[in-house]
């Protein structure tokens, strides 16, 4: 399990990328209450 | 007490021996229990709440400390209250060894090179019991694999302890074990190796995933493999069977905060295609590299993390990237 935190929306899809990459198969975002992006991956 | 282990070996071994199987001389035993949850037994008694796991391997060891090749990973995330992650992996034989190969070869195999043909003194203390040889080509032995799983509640009566259940079993339990002849043949003009020593190919998988976080997400995953032979091998080379086991290796949980630097940009530069995404075969490359710094899997942080800051600057020096 993988969690990279305080992502701005406009670099999710490039972090989200990286996750595939690296071969995480079950990946899930999360709007932070600061707005900031949550990406966790498995 | 000496006399009564001396007993107790013989009862263990005699049967074995009468069936034409002695354990830890031409055939391997293969054992394991998991369980990851509540266990109350009665035979044994039994009661634990736990994360338990058990392995035991009765097998034949030969000259240069060789023996058929076995191998077993679990792996467990517990969520506490809110579900659990479980996978499991049992192999041996080819199998065993097509798993830990980073690259599986078309004709590798777990084979054994000894140089004469062994044999073994089965005693009792002084007692001579006999000479046990491993059984040749033209021989047929009985090969038992088999698995027992229980995900859920399961409770069994005998209707020996009234209306109370002999066992009950909460969460995830499961049981392998695998009882496998090792055969021997002996190859003629081999030097390099002149006589051969394999056991059948066998593998079980087990991924289990529960997550319950919310009533409205509540969900599970249940997904299973039991394969022997060829099919067994060739199931241990899926890049999805291999991750059960790699998985282990990684770090239960891993996280970082999104805060690239300068090296993040350099080495995003150099890993990305014309049209600005990663490139695969760059990534991999990356993934190659944390790999062998015991980090597996964690590409996102070492690119996007400020943890990683140590990791970008050194992987920046050993790749000779020039940043701009």
């Amino acid at each position: 399990m993988t969690e990279l935190n305080d992502i701005p929306e406009e670099q999710v899809p490039q972090v989200i990328q990286a996750f595939i990459l690296s071969g995480k198969s079950l990946i899930t975002i999360e709007k932070q209450a600061d707005d900031m992006w949550t990406v966790r991956g498995e | 007490m000496i006399h009564l282990f001396r007993r107790c070996v013989a009862f263990i071994l005699l049967p074995a021996l009468a069936s034409g199987c002695a354990i830890g001389f031409d055939s391997t035993l293969f054992v394991t229990k998991s369980n990851v949850g509540l266990d109350v037994d009665t035979k044994p008694p039994t009661a634990e709440l736990s994360i338990a796991r058990r392995e035991v391997v009765v097998a034949p060891a030969f000259v240069d400390g060789q023996t058929p090749p076995v191998l077993a990973g679990f792996k467990t995330g517990n969520r506490m209250l809110f579900g659990f992650d479980v996978s499991s992996i049992f192999a041996g034989g080819d199998a065993a060894w097509t798993l830990t190969e980073k690259q599986p070869q078309a004709n590798s195999t777990a084979a054994l090179c000894l140089p004469t043909e062994p044999k073994g003194d089965l005693r009792l203390g002084p007692l001579p019991l006999g000479q046990v040889t491993l059984p040749r080509e033209d021989e047929i032995r009985p090969f038992v694999f088999g698995t027992d799983t229980t995900f859920g509640l399961k409770a069994a009566w005998s209707g020996m302890t009234a209306q109370f259940p002999d066992s009950l079993k909460i969460g995830f339990n499961r049981k392998e074990m695998a009882l496998a002849p090792v055969f021997g043949r002996a190859v003629q003009g081999d030097a390099a190796c002149p006589y051969r020593v394999q056991m059948p190919a066998f593998l079980a998988t087990i991924e289990v995933g529960v997550d319950a976080q919310t009533p409205q997400s509540a969900e599970a995953a249940y997904r299973q493999s039991f394969a022997t032979g060829k099919a067994a091998t060739a199931l241990a080379g899926e890049e999805q069977v291999k991750r059960i086991l790699l998985s282990r290796l990684e770090s239960a949980y891993a996280k970082g905060t999104y805060n690239p630097d300068g090296n993040s940009a350099c080495i995003l530069n150099w890993a990305s295609a014309a049209d600005k995404s990663l490139d695969s075969a760059k990534a991999g490359e990356i993934n190659d590299w944390l790999a062998s710094r015991g980090v597996p899997g964690q590409l996102p942080l070492f690119l996007y993390a400020q943890q990683y800051e140590a990791e970008r600057a050194l992987f920046i020096s050993e790749k000779s990237i020039t940043c701009p």
